[in-house]
């Protein structure tokens, strides 16, 4: 491992405890990496050392889940002014019709007016999601046209992301603390006050498999997760040690 | 150039390479990038051991990774596409009504035209639904391939040793490499520990490639042809 490319555009992966050993948590916005500004680098925030064998299987799974990412999102967005007008025509449409259905009111016509929404509603979303992810879906183009993962791995340095991570292994190493999922996530929650380890924490406690899974390394059961409702995903590996 | 992962799993007499999970989706998403990284860089995820050579596994870590690149097929079909025909449907089904029952007039005749046709043609004239362009792929430059030492895969390693029977030691390592997460790893396992010779393996599992120490350096590093089904007579 080394120092960062003063280019690249980081991506974290935190090396976090778990009820049964540790895991990795990549937590990216893949849709606020620049492709244009410069490569993408892996940051590895760890106390615990990891081979370089661990490293090549996080670098091939961050790869592959950025450009399954991009591949998904490139489509957004793409010529959002023409989307617009379809879709401020798609309300032109439906806003005369229903002034039709108001003006020559008959029972049919109320039929007609509650099912309208769900032959109209789909093309003003489409148009709505255009201008709405208009950046993002320009991001993932670029990292389709220019964007490429480094071979190195950076170590972390971000203060506040260490701090995070120190907090919370700090909670795990206090004597006679039950190890368990829902505590981290509280701990993740209240204490540390890192969301994106709270969701992840949630995640695992909610995954059978993983919590099935016995102590040890569980190297990289990669699993990818969306934040919720929101646009960005969460993704993480997860990987388990003594 | 594409990092790509391909695992050493350690056997009594040998490895077996195969791809990484991760291969397949990288390999799927390669038609959407640039040509200009459309190399390989394969890590080869080895135990560390004295026995391990590299540039004997290089070829057949090539031929799983490609393997993983033939085999890896068309994505599945996602929730969404299933959900758009739904509303595509629901489109068509309103888009009638209203032309049926406009009785004549433009107003509700115009909606409903716009619902079954106006719509799609104008989004189909403006490009807006047009997919990222994809071509089909083979790698521009030679792969590199690189060995990586796996602390997980050393260890599963050298548990095996202390074991004398050759199926036991497999189901040993399978046991192992579950509970670490290592599934690839653990599927080569019970694939011997059911009695399978490394040679016969399936390539979907990975292919096999013998200790140098019992290799005859002459002979290429391919993993041996499956035995033949069928009967000859």
């Amino acid at each position: 491992m080394q120092d960062s490319d003063p280019n690249a555009q980081l991506i974290d992966a935190f090396v976090v405890p778990t009820d049964t050993g540790s895991a990795v948590l990549i937590d990216a916005d893949y849709e606020r990496l620049d492709a244009v500004a410069g490569p993408f680098q892996i940051a590895l925030y760890s106390r615990l050392p990891i081979s370089m064998g661990e490293l090549a299987v996080i670098r091939s799974r961050v790869e592959a889940d950025l450009f399954a990412h991009a591949v998904r999102t490139a489509t957004e967005g793409r010529r959002w002014l023409l989307a617009l007008l379809v879709g401020l025509l798609e309300l032109g449409v439906v806003g005369v019709l229903l002034a039709y259905l108001f003006l020559n009111r008959e029972p049919v016509h109320a039929v007609v007016a509650w099912a309208a929404p769900l032959g109209f509603l789909p093309g003003v979303l489409q148009a709505w999601r255009a201008v709405a992810r208009r950046r993002a879906g320009a991001r993932a183009r670029a990292t389709l046209e220019v964007g490429e993962l480094l071979a190195t791995t950076a170590v972390g340095r971000d203060g506040e992301s260490l701090a995070r991570l120190r907090d919370l292994w700090r909670f795990v190493d206090r004597p006679n603390e039950p190890r368990d999922l829902m505590r981290l996530e509280r701990a993740a929650r209240i204490r540390v006050r890192w969301p994106a380890a709270a969701r992840f924490y949630r995640a695992l406690a909610t995954a059978p498999d993983a919590a099935r899974a016995p102590g040890r390394r569980a190297w990289l059961r990669a699993r990818t997760r969306r934040r919720g409702a929101a646009p960005q995903p969460l993704t993480y590996l997860e990987t388990r040690s003594q | 150039m594409m990092n790509l992962a391909c695992w050493a799993v350690p056997l009594r007499d040998g490895y077996v390479l195969r791809a990484d999970r991760s291969t397949a989706a990288i390999l799927q998403a390669a038609p959407a990038r640039s040509p200009q990284f459309w190399g390989w860089r394969i890590a080869l995820i080895q135990p560390q051991s004295q026995q391990f050579s590299a540039p004997l596994a290089a070829r057949a870590a090539v031929m799983a990774v490609d393997y993983a690149r033939l085999a890896g097929g068309a994505a599945a079909r996602d929730r969404s596409r299933r959900r758009g025909r739904i509303m595509l449907w629901m489109e068509v089904a309103l888009g009638l009504a209203l032309i049926i029952a406009s009785g004549g007039h433009w107003v509700p005749a115009l909606a409903g035209a716009w619902l079954l046709a106006g719509r799609r043609w104008l989004r189909w004239l403006f490009g807006l639904d047009r997919q990222v362009v994809q071509s089909p792929t083979a790698p521009a430059q030679s792969p590199i391939v690189s060995s990586d030492a796996h602390a997980g895969l050393g260890r599963i390693e050298r548990s095996m040793q202390a074991v004398d029977d050759d199926a036991a030691a497999y189901a040993l390592g399978a046991v192992q490499a579950r509970a670490q997460g290592l599934d690839e790893v653990a599927e080569v396992y019970e694939a011997l520990a059911g009695g399978t010779h490394p040679s016969t393996l399936p390539p979907h599992i990975g292919f096999w490639v013998a200790d140098e120490t019992l290799h005859n350096p002459w002979r290429p590093a391919l993993p041996a042809p499956a035995p033949a089904t069928g009967n000859a007579g």
